[in-house]
């Protein structure tokens, strides 16, 4: 990556879209074997 | 055959498949509980699509791309704030809205209020309606003046035309087929605005250079585009950031969309839509982000005198699609429009019609009217959004100005306050409803939410407070009680 672009700005457009993605299918995930 | 010529067949397709679906709808449309609820019946997938999509009008593929295209990166941080209003509204309050709606029996928000605190002058009912109306309405009818303009600029027919040919097919498919059409329409919609939303930034991003090559090429421009506070310090980073945050608590007071939870077939289905909610969120808002960022670099042009960016999707559409894909991409900015102007204008009907006529005046007495009336509610207001987009009267688009904030701020608090415990009285759930709304009217009238700081989070906090404050008087002071009033907080 290029110098001239803040680590942050990667982490707020790849990392925060992710985590909420990742963090709602493992709700999804757990409460499915919850129920089960 | 031409490429507007293509792009209206394609648009003329998605009309008649949006009139097909309110058809289909109108055979399943036979109570007041299939009118304004389908029946509680709607799967996983139509309520997670539809209740996303008709929380997000054209503001998303037209405005939030404009506005990442000016200031860059900073103006995205509204995602991780939608985001999490969704998070609230899907996790907390989706499930809890639906059980509480089905033991009550609540076809609408007001109906769920009094339900829960009792409303023996009708007065929690009647605020509620007023409040809903008043968003509403203006906000109908800026949605038919916006689907005016789409249409022109689309298929390219003139303004009166445009409302005239997509107001007529949103008020018919709603009036026929009711909250069941609104849902499917709104799920067919949000999936082709996801589509869209998805395929422009990552063809943009590619015709671009690729990811990293977009945000150095931005960097060179102007450093401030990649970075997070976009060149802003102190008070004036504050408020710009706080207040792209604050639309995110905007979300938990919306009644089009929360009506969608109280629609969902069962807990299960709830569940489900949760991810599918959540994921539809990141690919548009970081879709629309995307696009905007690489646009600046596409079509410099529009950020200079007399372009628009807000325009960049259209055009970009047309500039590296074939006329029949740009027909698809633009379909979305209808989808976008289309989606949110038939839930409000339902739930402004319902407010009419079943809050109103049948519930405090009492004059609609058998399912069937209800339904009628419900009908003939939709038809009414949607004419008369029809004439004040076309006339062009500007009171009343005035409250389009505090809709999205008014309604969040009116019963975000109370709506979570009431469905987490027995925090509230009937008279603290008015004061939050009223301070809610009062607040949000003074302060963007005051000009402090240009100056200060966007508007809902003063309001949406005093609202909050004022519901506390107001109930905990009323529990130990206020031992005056109306006959049918709930003795009990939280009345049960």
């Amino acid at each position: 990556m290029d110098a001239t672009v803040p680590l942050t700005t990667h982490l707020f457009l790849l990392a925060v879209p992710l985590a909420v993605s990742g963090a709602a299918l493992l709700a999804y995930l757990r409460g499915g074997r919850r129920g089960r | 055959m031409a490429a507007d010529a293509q792009i209206a067949l394609i648009v003329a397709i998605y009309l008649a498949v949006l009139l097909g679906i309110g058809y289909a709808a109108a055979r399943l449309t036979r109570s007041p509980e299939d009118f304004f609820l389908a029946n509680r019946s709607l799967g996983a997938w139509v309520t997670a699509i539809s209740s996303t999509a008709s929380s997000e009008s054209g503001w998303v593929v037209l405005g939030a791309v404009g506005m990442t295209y000016t200031h860059g990166v900073s103006a995205l941080w509204f995602a991780p704030s939608c985001l999490a209003g969704y998070w609230v509204n899907l996790y907390w309050l989706a499930p809890r809205l639906r059980r509480e709606a089905k033991r009550t029996g609540s076809l609408t928000l007001p109906d769920l209020l009094v339900a829960r605190f009792g409303d023996p002058l009708h007065l929690l009912r009647l605020c509620s309606v007023a409040i809903i109306f008043l968003s509403l309405g203006g906000y109908v009818a800026a949605q038919m003046t916006a689907t005016g303009k789409a249409m022109q600029a689309i298929v390219g027919v003139s303004y009166t035309q445009g409302i005239a040919l997509g107001g007529t097919i949103i008020v018919a498919y709603t009036l026929m087929g009711g909250f069941r059409a609104v849902s499917w329409t709104d799920f067919f919609q949000g999936t082709v605005m996801v589509i869209a939303l998805l395929a422009m930034p990552v063809l943009a991003v590619a015709a671009a250079g690729g990811y990293s090559a977009t945000l150095e090429r931005l960097a060179a421009c102007d450093p401030g585009l990649v970075s997070l506070s976009g060149n802003r310090s102190g008070f004036p980073l504050f408020g710009f950031v706080a207040g792209l945050l604050g639309i995110g608590i905007g979300y938990p007071g919306q009644p089009h969309v929360l009506t969608r939870y109280m629609a969902a077939a069962s807990e299960e289905t709830i569940r489900r839509s949760q991810v599918i909610a959540m994921i539809w969120g990141v690919l548009v808002f970081y879709g629309a982000g995307f696009l905007g960022l690489a646009g600046r670099l596409l079509m410099p042009e529009l950020g200079q005198g007399g372009g628009d960016p807000e325009q960049l999707f259209p055009l970009l559409s047309r500039a590296l699609l074939h006329p029949i894909i740009a027909g698809i991409m633009l379909a979305a900015i209808l989808s976008a429009i289309m989606s949110t102007v038939s839930s409000q204008l339902l739930v402004a009907a319902s407010a009419v019609s079943r809050d109103l006529f049948e519930q405090v005046f009492g004059a609609v007495r058998s399912g069937k009217a209800s339904v009628l009336a419900g009908r003939l509610a939709v038809l009414l207001l949607g004419a008369a959004a029809m004439v004040v987009a076309w006339q062009n009267v500007r009171v009343v688009f005035w409250f389009v100005l505090f809709a999205w904030s008014g309604m969040g701020a009116a019963f975000g608090p109370v709506l979570l306050l009431s469905l987490s415990g027995e925090a509230l009285t009937r008279r603290g759930a008015l004061a939050g409803i009223l301070t809610g709304f009062g607040v949000t009217v003074a302060w963007k009238l005051s000009g402090f939410s240009e100056t200060v700081i966007y508007e809902l989070v003063p309001a949406f906090l005093l609202a909050t407070l004022a519901a506390l404050v107001v109930s905990w008087i009323d529990r130990h002071w206020g031992t005056h009680r109306l006959p049918g009033e709930n003795p009990a907080p939280g009345g049960r």
